[in-house]
């Protein structure tokens, strides 16, 4: 049996994800504005994907169980 | 460089890919499979990265910014849904092996044919234009390469046949090996994941090569490029119609994670193991993420340096390394496109090619398939011939479309194109695998009205943009204009077929589907896919079938199918297994009969493999009533199943705890045997006494009144005892049976010693005894029956003043969270193995060998009584001959 792992978590995760790249929200980073010469939208972007694909990753481990085994 | 060397190496890569492939089908006859590993698994699902990512998202940034972004976007929101979705997807194909998305979708509504055909051809005309596409991109991606090098322009048309020839070999070759598509493609998948590694590679190192070989690192290129004019304004969207298009191309793109045939085909069909897809979730957006990073700075160097030149933007990654003359850099990005676009055909041809010859071809094969045998192996090669024909066919349609309708038109536009048709399959399937009520009415009307409402919202308007119609509508009906259908104009077309088709799809499937009845054999695929983590389902499967068929027609069907040898053992095996009895001439039990047509449905596809089946049998159709009865039956079984193993184990608690009451319940007994014993023996000792001096007095009437007076008071003494005694008993039995309530109240530990102390004075001064308090608390206070606690500390000083010789000496103390008194004196002390036993009723009248001192022997299991009461304890600290201390703590 494999261990388990929280696939609920990584479910909402995408949902979030899903919310945080679509309008409205992402009209806040939507401006021509850039830092170091990268558009500011680009960077809002790739930080929540990268961020939400780390929490994946996260929620992917096995879960550390404190039941005794049956 | 000159032709020659491009051309060599690309077939040098070419052989490479056929290596491998090779390899890899031999490792598996030696059983060291190579994609039993979840990597390979993830690697290989990036087949959904073509020659769009590769040429066509640049083109993409260079002119839309971000937007391109949202291609990758939907799926990784798709990959946190795998679990869920996709698992449930890849276990119903296992257990019925179904080995396409017609296959899927047919089967769950109640293996329908006609579904089986409407599915495949949806998704061929939806997808050999995106197939065309790719074929053109790498012709046209080699014509720039060899334009450049020899500045004569080069034939597309003859490069475009020779590697679509190429490419049709190796998918004949490694695509069509085996008559059971349920066994996996080695080679090809092994492929398909180093072609994965390759794409990848030769987009970073391209990238790598424009940030750090043209400009110095990627800021010094985001810095140069954003002074361009307009630069930084294309990077923001505008406009409700682009948020739309965002939005949309997320929700299509993750659709077509799991819907394009190449996706199934890869993710569900070539799976082998459930537990790859765990680490698919993170695998594929992380690989997603990586193939992206460079794609802007690419974008944003080409706009840069090709600013006016009329450079095509897709082409900027190929563009740049030959503008700086580094044709090896050139090839390497070539050989990256090369390789996205070729797995991609491959995948995707095999996918419909299993569709179009299981579901198109196979059934005019098989309706006119006769029960005699066949020569050996003859069908076996029939089907193989037509698989191979048939991709051979979807590969020509592809070269086709490429060289006529696909020349004016760009990867990313087909592309999408092709996702909002694949779209359409969304919610016959996936409301199919968690909707039991979701029938084949609906799942018709919502797939045809989805398709014809995007082809006219898309591929019309798209193949005739000037036409007519596109413009003010047909016969000047301007509600019916393509791309503002019934008005809605906000949006972008892509946006504006999806909201259409699926909005129309969705809803005839759902309202369809509440109105309409299904036939029982559809109910009962339909609780199969629902339910399929949940109980026995195989079993299930086996039992719904009603009918007679003989085992010979069966045995010669999968002879036909299978070859001799493997039927028969395939047969054995599952007879052994299920102890069914194999009469050659005789009826064909039913279970025989539904695996049969299961391995049948692997070969030849689900809905053919119903015709062939109920060909040979006389089928019943099984009413409602009894499917619903089978299904109802094993879920009442596995209720009560559960139900029982919960009571027994509800039993067998229950039957520990009655164990160890009956344990406690015979100490007990066997205690209150010795205390009534022991009560008597004390009783009588008293009684004896006051029976012979009675006696005395009364038959002696001429008793010396002194005498007389003596006894008497004797008696007296005697009967106080004997009432004292009962008094002890009675109190005891009140404090262990636990109905005495404490009249609880605020005391004063110091003042109750006080008073006890000076009540007992007098005693003590009797026998020469001091006794001495010792307390810096005046107040002691503390939650208590006082007039038990006042019990205590008299039994205790009574006990102390008996053993005493010279000194008492009372203790109280504050200790932590308790009050302590510590009754000590200077007498002989207690033996360590006593110090618990003193505590027990009657201990000494039970320990007669003992000097026995005044007194019942219930005075400390009262205190222990009273101080258990109060939630306290009571012990003894003592050494022979160096007196004993009595502790009581009491909770403050």
């Amino acid at each position: 049996m494999p261990q388990s792992f929280k696939s609920g978590h990584i479910v909402v995760t995408g949902v979030f994800l899903f919310v945080a790249l679509a309008f409205p929200f992402m009209g806040i980073f939507n401006k021509p504005r850039t830092i170091q010469g990268i558009p500011i939208l680009y960077i809002y972007i790739f930080t929540v994907w990268i961020g939400a694909v780390g929490l994946m990753y996260w929620y992917t481990l096995p879960e550390k169980s404190n039941k005794p085994k049956a | 460089m000159s032709e020659w060397i491009i051309l060599l190496v690309c077939l040098l890569y070419l052989s490479i890919l056929f290596v491998i492939a090779t390899w890899a089908e031999k490792r598996k006859l030696k059983g060291k499979s190579v994609i039993h590993q979840p990597i390979i698994y993830s690697l290989s699902l990036a087949v959904y990265c073509t020659a769009w990512t590769f040429y066509g998202s640049v083109g993409r940034a260079a002119s839309n910014g971000a937007e391109f972004l949202a291609v990758y976007i939907g799926p990784t929101i798709m990959a946190a849904f795998f679990w869920p979705v996709l698992r449930k997807m890849v276990r119903i194909s296992k257990e019925l092996r179904i080995t396409s998305l017609a296959d899927f979708i047919s089967t769950r509504y109640g293996k329908n044919f006609s579904l089986a055909i409407v599915v495949s051809l949806m998704a061929m005309i939806g997808i050999i234009p995106y197939i065309g596409l790719q074929i053109k991109s790498i012709s046209s991606s080699l014509q720039i390469i060899m334009t450049e090098v020899n500045h004569t322009p080069a034939s597309t048309t003859i490069l475009g046949i020779s590697i679509t020839l190429i490419l049709m070999l190796f998918t004949i070759l490694y695509g069509a090996r085996s008559v059971d598509t349920t066994e996996k493609h080695e080679g090809l998948v092994t492929v398909v994941a180093f072609e994965s590694i390759v794409k990848l590679l030769a987009l970073l190192v391209g990238g790598l090569f424009i940030c750090y070989s043209v400009f110095n690192g990627p800021l010094d290129l985001f810095s140069t490029t954003s002074q361009a004019e307009n630069a930084i304004q294309k990077f923001t969207m505008q406009g409700p119609s682009v948020y739309f298009g965002w939005t949309a191309m997320i929700i299509l793109s993750g659709f077509a994670m799991v819907l394009l045939p190449r996706q199934f085909q890869i993710a569900v069909v070539e799976n082998v193991h459930e537990s790859h897809i765990r680490s698919a979730i993170w695998m594929l957006p992380l690989y997603l993420i990586l193939i992206t990073l460079f794609v802007l700075p690419i974008a944003l160097g080409g706009s840069f340096l090709f600013a006016g030149s009329g450079v095509d933007a897709d082409n900027y990654v190929l563009a740049i390394p030959l503008q700086q003359s580094n044709y090896w850099m050139a090839m390497i990005t070539w050989i990256g496109g090369f390789s996205a676009a070729s797995s991609m055909i491959v995948v995707e041809a095999i996918a419909i090619s299993i569709m179009v010859s299981n579901n198109l071809v196979m059934p005019i094969l098989v309706r006119n398939f006769s029960r005699e045998q066949q020569p050996e192996g003859s069908f076996q090669q029939k089907i193989l011939w037509v698989r191979r024909i048939s991709i051979a066919l979807v590969l020509i349609l592809a070269l086709v479309y490429s060289k006529t309708i696909g020349q004016r038109l760009t990867l990313v536009s087909i592309g999408l194109v092709s996702f909002c048709a694949v779209a359409q399959f969304a919610p016959a399937l996936i409301g199919g695998m968690f909707w039991k009520d979701g029938n084949r009415n609906g799942a018709m009307a919502g797939m045809i009205t989805g398709f014809l409402l995007w082809g006219y919202t898309l591929v019309l308007p798209g193949a005739f943009p000037d036409a007519h119609f596109v413009q003010h509508g047909p016969w000047g009906i301007a509600a019916l204009k393509p791309y503002s259908l019934f008005g809605l104009s906000a949006l972008d077309p892509i946006a504006h077929a999806m909201v259409w088709s699926l909005l129309a799809n969705t809803f005839l499937y759902v309202t369809i589907s509440m109105h309409t009845q299904a036939k029982s054999q559809e109910r009962f695929q339909a609780a199969l896919f629902v339910d399929v983590f949940s109980n026995n389902r195989i079993s299930n499967n086996e039992i719904a079938w009603k009918g007679n068929a003989r085992l010979k027609d069966i045995q010669h069907l999968l002879n036909n199918f299978l070859g001799e040898a493997r039927s028969h053992n395939l047969l054995q095996a599952y007879a052994i297994r299920h102890s069914i009895q194999l009469d050659a001439d005789g009826q064909a039990d039913p279970r025989i009969v539904t695996f049969s047509e299961r391995i049948l449905g692997g070969v030849i596809g689900t809905a053919s493999a119903r015709i062939l089946i109920s060909n040979i049998t006389k089928e019943e159709e099984i009413n409602i009533d009894e499917v619903l009865n089978i299904l109802r039956e094993n879920q009442q079984t596995l209720e009560m199943n559960k139900e029982l193993r919960k009571r027994s184990l509800e039993l067998s608690k229950a039957t520990k705890q009655l164990e160890q009451a009956n344990t406690q319940l015979k100490l007990l007994d066997e205690q209150k045997d010795e205390f009534l014993y022991t009560v008597t023996h004390e009783l009588r000792t008293p009684l004896t006494s006051i029976r012979a001096l009675s006696e005395i007095v009364h038959d002696n009437p001429d008793l010396e009144e002194e005498q007389r007076q003596q006894y008497l008071t004797a008696i007296t003494k005697e009967t106080e005892r004997l009432s004292h005694l009962i008094t002890q008993v009675l109190t005891l039995e009140k404090y262990e049976s636990g109905k005495y309530r404490l009249n609880l109240s605020a005391i004063n530990l110091a003042e109750v010693l006080h008073h006890v102390i000076n009540t007992m004075q007098p005693l003590a001064a009797e026998k020469g005894l001091q006794i001495q308090l010792r307390t810096a608390e005046t107040q002691a206070l503390l939650q208590a029956d006082k007039e038990l606690i006042t019990q205590v500390c008299f039994n205790l000083i009574g006990n102390a003043i008996k053993f005493a010789r010279q000194q008492i000496t009372i203790t109280l103390l504050s200790n932590y969270d308790e009050w302590q008194i510590r009754v000590s004196d200077d007498g002989k002390g207690i033996a360590q193995e006593l110090q618990q036993l003193i505590f027990d009723k009657f201990f000494q009248a039970r320990n007669q060998t003992l000097k026995k001192p005044e007194g019942s022997g219930l005075g400390l299991a009262i205190c222990k009584e009273i101080l258990e009461l109060h939630n306290g304890q009571i012990f003894v600290e003592s050494k022979p001959d160096e007196g004993a201390t009595f502790i009581c703590a009491l909770p403050a």
